[in-house]
């Protein structure tokens, strides 16, 4: 049999060198393919981290004046005897004897690349069972993808898990595929009534609508239905937006109570609105004069917004004018705009004129909240329906898509923070959760960065919950902008291209060897991850299976469950 | 195997009357051959010579001529043509010898590019002329196989040397060399291969320039 190449030198630290046999086109050696190199005692597992070609420039010179395209005829007889074609990988595993583990040892001088070692690689790893072991994709190899690399689903909810990848390259394609997996093993665990484990949900924070609608292709065309379209039976859909509740029936309507909101929460949107240091400094005082000295008490939100055109709101939604009048009545004003003045006043008596200052101008930069949907009705609390489904034994799993205020960030935090914190209060009072939640967010540095990772409920989550059953999918495209705390606890990440090399850094430092792994993450190309970590049995690189075949093996592996078709909806392909 | 004009390997080496020379001396693979005069001006470098041996015929190339007096030398102090007056037959006292290379071997009516048995000496030796025998020597069996240069080079072929083998039997090869580039390209490396890896290219341009290949 003949040879692909033969390690000719390196260290378990560094990677293994290996020069490819003369037949072999460097070209066919991609970054991030796996190879199984044959050594004395063991069979390795490696992946490819690097490759190139040292020769000499000289005598290729001397064949400039051949006649015309005899030069290449000639280079590429000789090009042998002038070059070395060789690449570096990372040693991943080692199987001896039917036993496979990490890699400890390293291969012999000399031990090749056998011609037949796409065989070998599906040796390493386990095969997708349908049941908890799904399909990921691809690993990319010399001579094209030969195996299916399966994640365990029961390992992955477990412990938080992260998704990072420059933006387009697949991130939420891999979301919607996990979240379909997520809830086929739910699905497999009700069947058995859930005696080896619980009941399995989803939040997952959707802020361009592509799990709880349609998944996208870059220019914003509709390609496929997210997951919760076609697993309609195991989602709830909520939005604020009230055009996409219109448009579909199922998606209910999601309004922030007002009236709920507490100081901290408003405090973590201070910087995303962008008011002073100062003004986030004066919002404990500031709250309390509304609350205490004007007698607003819950009200005391609607009186650090007071403006016309708040009044016009509440004029015009159920349950608001009646609101608008009891505040007037507390404060003794007869408009809102008359609030506004006399709260100043009484900023400016008891705090001071800079004070003041700061209340006039900087409430200015909070309007905007004047203008997402909220209510003002204590009935009306769709946050802690959203909680009560997620925490219940009986409930769904819930998407929240933002529709047309996908760019509103401060909106996406508001609500993101608001269900955080009181799935948190739920939590505490329990002594053991009655179901697994795994949150998905998206834009997660905004939640977990180093700025705010120690306020942000989120934070709160990571730190505290996982005993509870909460575990997180962290989802962005600037790691390196997260709190290094929530990168060191993920225990299995999926990694797309990334270029900064602070982005890669931060990606890949949980893996075996981040020095090499980080090699490999800015030449992924699309739709291809690093995954490594506790849900696979070992890292490697993978072209993501395609979204449309993972959601026909899901329908495939609950073909004959109760009501397939009403939880898979039509998928479509892309 | 016969010629197109029916001048076979035998034929070519059967009639004494035209042989060049015969043996001198044989080492190892360097046979030297002593050069009857009147056709010490026709043996160029990178000529194929058909050697008579009991089982076929023994191949070489020229590789270098040589020219010296057989005992001592001594001074006559004559031009050319008093020299030929008043010596006719000068040649008598001279050494006339031609060093080729043996690379291949005539038997059972096929050429191959490896060695026979020795030749032995006064074994009378002719010039290969006519082209289609030349052209087997280079292409055997129908195809490229000039695994003769590599003990040519050996023996101490330079790329000059090369280049004169190629241009002395281009008329006879280059139709064929042009059907077939890459086929003689990958001939020629894979025989060049063995030389010192310095030297590859300047073999190759040497071979190329002698079919006139290069600009």
């Amino acid at each position: 049999m003949s040879v692909l190449g033969r390690v000719v030198s390196g260290s378990l630290r560094e990677g293994v060198r290996i020069a490819l046999s003369g037949g072999e086109s460097i070209e066919d050696y991609p970054v991030g393919g796996l190879i199984v190199i044959r050594g004395s005692r063991y069979k390795y597992l490696a992946m490819l981290s690097n490759a190139g070609v040292s020769g000499e420039a000289a005598p290729i010179a001397q064949l400039e004046d051949l006649e015309p395209g005899l030069a290449e005829t000639v280079i590429r007889q000789v090009k042998g005897e002038y070059s070395s074609r060789w690449v570096e990988a990372i040693l991943i595993a080692q199987k001896s004897n039917g036993e496979i583990g990490e890699c400890d040892t390293f291969p012999e001088y000399s031990s090749a690349i056998p011609e037949n070692f796409h065989e070998m690689i599906g040796e390493f790893f386990d095969r997708e069972d349908g049941v908890r072991l799904w399909g990921i994709g691809s690993p990319k190899t010399p001579r094209g993808a030969v195996v299916e690399v399966p994640i365990d689903i029961s390992r992955l909810v477990e412990l938080s898990f992260g998704i990072f990848g420059k933006s387009g390259t697949g991130k939420t394609f891999l979301g919607n595929i996990l979240a379909a997996y997520i809830m086929a093993y739910d699905e497999h665990l009700a069947s058995r009534g859930y005696v080896d484990g619980k009941p399995v949900r989803l939040l997952i924070f959707d802020m361009h609508s592509e799990y709880g609608l349609y998944l996208k292709d870059n220019l914003g065309n509709r390609i496929a239905d997210g997951v919760g379209q076609l697993m309609r039976e195991k989602f709830v859909v909520y939005s604020p937006s009230e055009e996409l509740c219109r448009q579909h029936r199922d998606v209910r309507p999601l309004k922030v109570n007002y009236l709920a909101i507490e100081e901290a929460d408003l405090r973590t949107l201070c910087r995303v609105f962008g008011v002073t240091e100062a003004f986030e400094a004066y919002l404990p005082r500031f709250r309390r004069i509304i609350q205490e000295r004007l007698r607003l008490g819950k009200y005391w939100l609607l009186g650090l917004l007071a403006s016309r055109e708040l009044e016009r709101r509440l004029l015009s939604m159920p349950g608001g004018r009646e609101v608008l009048e009891e505040i007037l009545s507390r404060a003794g004003v007869r408009s809102m705009e008359d609030l506004k003045e006399r709260v100043a006043d009484r900023i400016s008596e008891e705090v001071g004129a800079a004070a003041a200052t700061s209340f006039r101008t900087q409430t200015g930069k909070l309007q905007a909240m004047v203008r997402y949907p909220f209510t003002v009705r204590p009935e009306e609390d769709p946050i802690g329906s959203i909680v009560d489904s997620l925490v219940s034994r009986d409930g769904s799993s819930v998407i929240i898509s933002m529709g047309e205020y996908e760019r509103e960030v401060p909106l996406y935090m508001m609500i993101a923070n608001l269900i955080a914190r009181k799935l948190h209060e739920r939590l505490s009072e329990v002594e053991e959760s009655e179901t697994k939640i795994v949150v998905f967010l998206e834009e997660a540095h905004k939640f977990l960065g180093r700025d705010v990772y120690y306020q942000s409920p989120f934070g709160v989550i990571a730190r505290e919950m996982r005993k509870r059953g909460v575990t997180l999918c962290v989802i962005d495209q600037r790691p390196s902008e997260l709190d290094p705390d929530v990168v060191s606890m993920l225990w299995t990440s999926f990694v797309f291209s990334l270029t900064n090399q602070r982005d890669v850094e931060a990606a890949v430092s949980g893996s075996p060897n981040p020095q090499l792994y980080a090699r490999v993450v800015p030449r992924l190309g699309r739709r291809t991850a690093l995954v490594f970590g506790d849900a696979i049995r070992f890292p490697v690189v993978v072209e993501v299976v395609d979204y449309a075949r993972a959601v026909e093996k899901v329908r495939g592996a609950y073909a004959n469950g109760p009501g397939v078709d009403d939880i898979l909806g039509e998928a479509r392909c892309f | 195997m016969v010629g197109a004009l029916g001048m076979g390997w035998p034929e070519a080496a059967s009639d004494p009357e035209k042989a060049v020379g015969e043996v001198f001396s044989v080492d190892g693979q360097n046979i030297d051959i002593f050069v009857y005069p009147q056709y010490l001006p026709r043996i160029r470098i990178g000529d194929i010579l058909a050697i008579e041996v009991e089982w076929g015929l023994a191949l070489a190339i020229v590789l270098d001529t040589s020219y010296r007096a057989q005992r001592s030398f001594r001074a006559l102090r004559l031009s050319m043509e008093a020299l030929r007056r008043s010596i006719p037959d000068i040649y008598r006292f001279h050494v006339l010898l031609t060093r080729a290379v043996y690379t291949s071997r005539y038997e059972a009516g096929v050429v191959e590019h490896m060695r026979g048995g020795t030749p032995m000496l006064h074994a009378l030796v002719y010039r290969v002329e006519p082209p289609e025998l030349v052209r087997e020597f280079f292409m055997p069996r129908g195809s490229w196989d000039l695994s003769f240069l590599q003990p040519y080079v050996e023996a101490g072929a330079t790329p000059a040397t090369v280049k004169h083998l190629f241009r002395n039997h281009r008329d006879a090869i280059l139709p064929h060399a042009e059907r077939d580039r890459d086929g003689f390209v990958a001939s020629l490396a894979a025989a060049l291969r063995g030389v010192r890896r310095g030297d590859l290219i300047s073999y190759l341009r040497g071979a190329l320039s002698g079919l006139g290949w290069v600009r």
